[in-house]
């Protein structure tokens, strides 16, 4: 075991259970994954297994019934919901595996906003934004309506809008499923270059190529009900 | 930030917040006309069963301004907005909808009174009760407008109160 400060994401004990109607569906009953700092981590499982659950709990999208979530020695369930926002805005950075983007706001106004949100000044968004769209060759594309792009395009701009805020940790829920070989390609050499480096990532995927880019992979196991 | 999110959204959703607009100021627009002719002619017994249906009709339009807005309360919350950040972008964008609906339609409603009452020679009522007319219409409308940013706004901030994961299961 690591100690407390090497740690990016720590879950020690996590309880989580979902109202499945008549009977609880249990995801997780006690689960304990660590995460240094600066470390890629891909978490790799069949469908249902909990990977989404999980960067959900991380990302305190959701609430677990028992146990600590602690991401950068901060333990999220111990925070009130305003709190836990404003972390998150600091220091996570989340890619869905369905893109969720604002479909009336453009590229440019979608990766625009998580610096809104921070505060950050006018000119000093307007640089970012044009640097990283730039940086992924997606410069040409800042004025386009979100509605109008495919969805290899939409998981680009997806991305952008997670590395914008330049977050510790980034947590990416199966960010290929829906892309093309091409894209994929596209994005898995993204995922190796510069600007992931001294970042935390932490990837959920079923597929193992993907898996293969990460440092280390921890696997999960469905359930059999 | 709610500012720039109210404004951006209200370009975006346009077409939608274009019919708001028009609704609203259709209902104001009949209301004053309705009610001036009625005072022309010193029937204003039925002043209040016409507001209260304005009232209503008001309100039940502005509503349609929060509908479908669960990706957006989502997303906003995912990104880091807070349920009072979210609650600001969508008082804003209701009361610019209503305010603008309502006065367009006040004034429209006015300029038809007087056209009809130049062509029938319809005697209108003196500036000192014009005036009382006016004050009643524009509070009646206001209260509508009220109603329904009030009712709007119930629902976001319950919408915000959820989880992310929770806002955003109802999207799809």
């Amino acid at each position: 075991m690591h100690t407390q400060n090497n740690l990016a994401i720590a879950l020690r004990h996590v309880k989580k259970v979902y109202d499945g109607g008549c009977k609880p569906i249990k995801i997780f009953d006690d689960i304990n994954i660590e995460v240094r700092r600066g470390e890629f981590v891909a978490v790799i499982g069949p469908t249902g297994c909990g990977k989404t659950t999980l960067i959900n709990l991380i990302a305190g999208f959701d609430v677990p019934q028992a146990g600590n979530i602690y991401v950068e020695g901060v333990d999220i369930t111990k925070l009130h919901e305003r709190e836990k926002t404003v972390f998150r805005a600091k220091n996570i950075g989340v890619v869905f595996q369905v893109h969720n983007l604002i479909p009336t706001l453009t590229v440019y106004e979608n990766v625009e906003l998580p610096l809104v949100l921070l505060g950050v000044e006018k000119n000093e968004r307007r640089k970012r934004v044009e640097e990283l769209l730039e940086h992924m060759f997606m410069g040409g594309y800042a004025n386009r309506k979100v509605s109008t792009l495919s969805v290899g395009e939409c998981q680009l701009v997806n991305l952008a809008r997670a590395l914008i805020s330049n977050p510790k940790i980034l947590l990416m829920d199966e960010p290929i499923e829906y892309l093309d070989p091409l894209t994929t390609d596209t994005l898995l050499a993204f995922l190796k270059g510069e600007i992931f480096r001294k970042k935390t990532v932490l990837l959920t995927t079923h597929k193992r190529k993907v898996a293969k880019i990460a440092e280390r992979t921890l696997y999960l196991r469905r359930k059999i009900p | 930030m709610s500012l720039w999110f109210a404004l951006k959204d209200f370009r975006a959703r346009i077409s939608k917040i274009r019919f708001i607009i028009f609704t609203t100021a259709f209902f104001s627009a009949d209301f004053t006309f309705i009610f001036i002719l009625l005072k022309s002619v010193g029937y204003v017994q039925m002043f209040a069963p016409i507001s209260m249906f304005v009232i209503v009709a008001l309100a039940i339009t502005l509503l349609h301004l929060e509908d479908k807005t669960n990706l957006n309360i989502g997303v906003l919350r995912a990104l880091g907005a807070n349920q009072s950040t979210i609650t600001l972008i969508f008082l804003l964008e209701l009361t610019l909808v209503g305010v603008i609906g309502v006065f367009t339609g006040i004034i429209l409603g006015f300029i038809s009174v007087v056209a009809v009452s130049t062509l029938t020679h319809l005697t209108l009522p003196k500036a000192a009760t014009l005036t009382e007319a006016f004050s009643l219409i524009i509070l009646s409308c206001l209260m509508g407008v009220l109603a329904g940013v009030v009712a709007c706004l119930i629902s976001i901030w319950k919408k915000s109160a959820k989880t992310v994961v929770e806002t955003l299961a109802y999207t799809k």
